[in-house]
């Protein structure tokens, strides 16, 4: 018997969860451990953020899905890691904290043949003094209580222009290294949309406060399309919707401090400014779960398995080089780790060898540039070739990994809201292949430019909403899901 | 504001492209061409 043992049940962790669960024999148990009871689809907290989904449309409990299931779950968090065992036990094991109401902060130390890592990003407000709407001034819409909080708060604001009061809003990211600004995007148009169709946008000022280094970079190094016979770059196609829809933007800024109703910046030029505001959302820098690891006479292996960033360490080449020295086979394929064949990590949980925008940093040294984001599709897509490759590894005991998910051999689509409504919304529909550029293979551009394509329209989104209700019947393991691709 | 950025060369959508983003007729056709576009990605993607 194998036991699976799987941290985190958000995109990553649920869909490993899941194929695995089909894929072994009922005798290997399949363990899942993760802090919240629910599953949230996070694209759609962006909706709940101005009041146009509510939490409950964007998450749903776990429990139930397991037991139908029969998957293992845990209500805990992960907190260390024994990749060799501990003490005279050879077992890999992993020490795990209860979260479960009535078995808060009990520990367990359970046993593993083969770990997934697939926690997640650890929202890091704390990067930013004065980030965050827990401990700080600004919003947030990264999880549904916050979106929830969020909205509220722009009910307040749409008030007060209806009373005649002039408001400025400030979207964006709350750190230099952010990365998912394509979600900052998103929710900044579905705000100026908002704020449209109630007629009251000329009362109110938008403003995208972001560490690109130009619009529709997007932590991607942008894109370039063919279109009407002519290359064009996602900067253009960006720019030109900002320009129509009147939404002010600061580029390459880096946020130093959000104090109530203002944020300071500093901007790669080295200048310094405040922005004042009466609604801020701004997202936060994303780095690694705190999860520990220990050798098996307990000596600190933290930074074997993790890189500074918090981020598992995998099968990239995480040798430092210049930009121009980078290379589309630096990515991981397999993601195991190098040390321990038996421990994966997943999604947004595993180390990127190097971001895929240029670089930029202030003459001071502050990093001003996107860190490479792992959205949704890849994020599953990993979560389900390592399902097969662990099941391959359990079922036909194969030695290595048999399946691949190179970010740099997979193209993503990808669709941005600009506003919600099912006559009147709008979404950019996106598709590029690969995800990151292969300069070897495509020289001119880095991608191919027939399969990188862009629309906007009402089209996109009414995908983006179809895309809501496919993948949460899917996550919740309802008749065929195997069958909607990932 | 430091670091704001004017789109100058930008260009405007007309009246025109602004109206068929949002023509439930013209969005239907659309809706069909993204959908075969992604099913495409998709399938490549899930070759490996
Ligand atoms: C506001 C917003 C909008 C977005 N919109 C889009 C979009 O439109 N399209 C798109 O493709 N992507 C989008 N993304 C990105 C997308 O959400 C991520 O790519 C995706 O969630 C990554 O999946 P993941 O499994 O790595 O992490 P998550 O989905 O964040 O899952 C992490 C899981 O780990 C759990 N966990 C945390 N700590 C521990 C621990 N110590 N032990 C065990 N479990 C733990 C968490 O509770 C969670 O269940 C958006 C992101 C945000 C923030």
């Amino acid at each position: 018997m194998a036991r699976v043992v799987i941290l985190g049940a958000g995109i990553s962790g649920h869909t490993a969860a899941l194929h695995l669960r089909r894929l072994l024999k009922k005798q290997h148990e399949v363990v899942v451990v993760s802090p919240s009871p629910d599953y949230n689809w996070i694209p759609s907290n962006i909706w709940v953020g101005v009041g146009r989904m509510k939490t409950g449309q964007v998450k749903f409990p776990l429990a139930p899905v397991y037991r139908k299931k029969k998957i293992d779950f845990r209500q805990a968090k992960a907190v260390a890691i024994w990749p060799e065992g501990a003490g005279d036990n050879h077992t890999g094991a992993v020490d795990i904290e209860y979260t479960l109401p009535g078995r808060e902060g009990e520990r367990q130390r359970l046993s593993y043949d083969f770990l997934v890592n697939a926690t997640g990003p650890k929202l890091n407000f704390a990067a930013t003094p004065g980030l965050g709407p827990d401990a700080g001034f600004s919003l947030s819409v990264c999880t549904p209580a916050h979106a929830e909080q969020t909205a509220a708060r722009l009910v307040e604001v749409i008030k007060k222009l209806e009373s005649g009061e002039r408001q400025r809003l400030v979207v964006g990211v709350g750190h230099g290294a952010c990365t998912c600004e394509g979600a900052a995007f998103e929710y900044a148009f579905n705000v100026e949309h908002e704020l449209r169709v109630r007629g009251l946008r000329d009362r109110a000022e938008v403003v995208y406060l972001t560490n690109e280094y130009e619009l529709g970079d997007f932590g991607v190094g942008g894109m370039s399309f063919e279109q009407d016979g002519y290359v064009t770059s996602s900067q253009l196609w960006t720019e030109s919707l900002f320009k129509e829809r009147g939404v002010r933007a600061i580029l390459r800024a880096h946020v130093q401090r959000v104090e109530p109703g203002k944020v300071f910046y500093e901007t790669l030029d080295g200048e310094e400014d405040a922005l004042s505001f009466d609604f801020a959302m701004l997202l936060p820098p994303f780095r690694g779960q705190e999860l520990e690891a220990f050798d098996r006479a307990g000596g600190d292996i933290t930074s074997e398995l993790f890189a500074a960033s918090g981020f598992m360490k995998v099968d990239a080449d995480y040798t430092p080089k210049g930009y121009d020295e980078w290379q589309a086979a630096d990515w991981p394929r397999t993601y195991v780790s190098p040390k321990y064949p038996n421990v994966f990590a997943i999604g947004i949980a595993f180390a990127p060898p190097h971001p895929i925008s240029r670089p930029h940093s202030t003459s001071s040294g502050t990093v001003i540039s996107p860190a490479p984001p792992r959205t949704g599709m890849p994020s599953a897509i990993m979560g389900r070739q390592v399902a097969r490759s662990i099941a391959d590894m359990v079922n036909k005991g194969k030695g290595a990994p048999t399946h691949t998910a190179s970010m740099a051999e997979m193209g993503a689509g990808c669709v941005a809201s600009a506003g919600a409504g099912i006559m009147h919304g709008t979404a950019a529909s996106m598709t590029m292949y690969p995800i990151v550029p292969d300069h070897g293979k495509f020289p001119d551009y880095g991608r191919n430019i027939k399969q990188t394509t862009g629309e906007i329209g009402l089209a996109g989104h009414w995908m983006k909403h179809l895309l809501h209700h496919m993948f949460i019947y899917k996550a919740k393991a309802r008749p065929g899901w195997s069958f909607i691709p990932e | 504001m430091t670091g704001e950025h004017i789109h100058t060369i930008a260009p405007m959508p007309t009246k025109k492209t602004v109206r068929r983003r949002t023509s439930v007729p013209m969005q239907a056709y659309r809706f069909a061409v993204v959908s075969l576009r992604m099913l495409k990605m998709i399938r490549r993607t899930h070759m490996t």
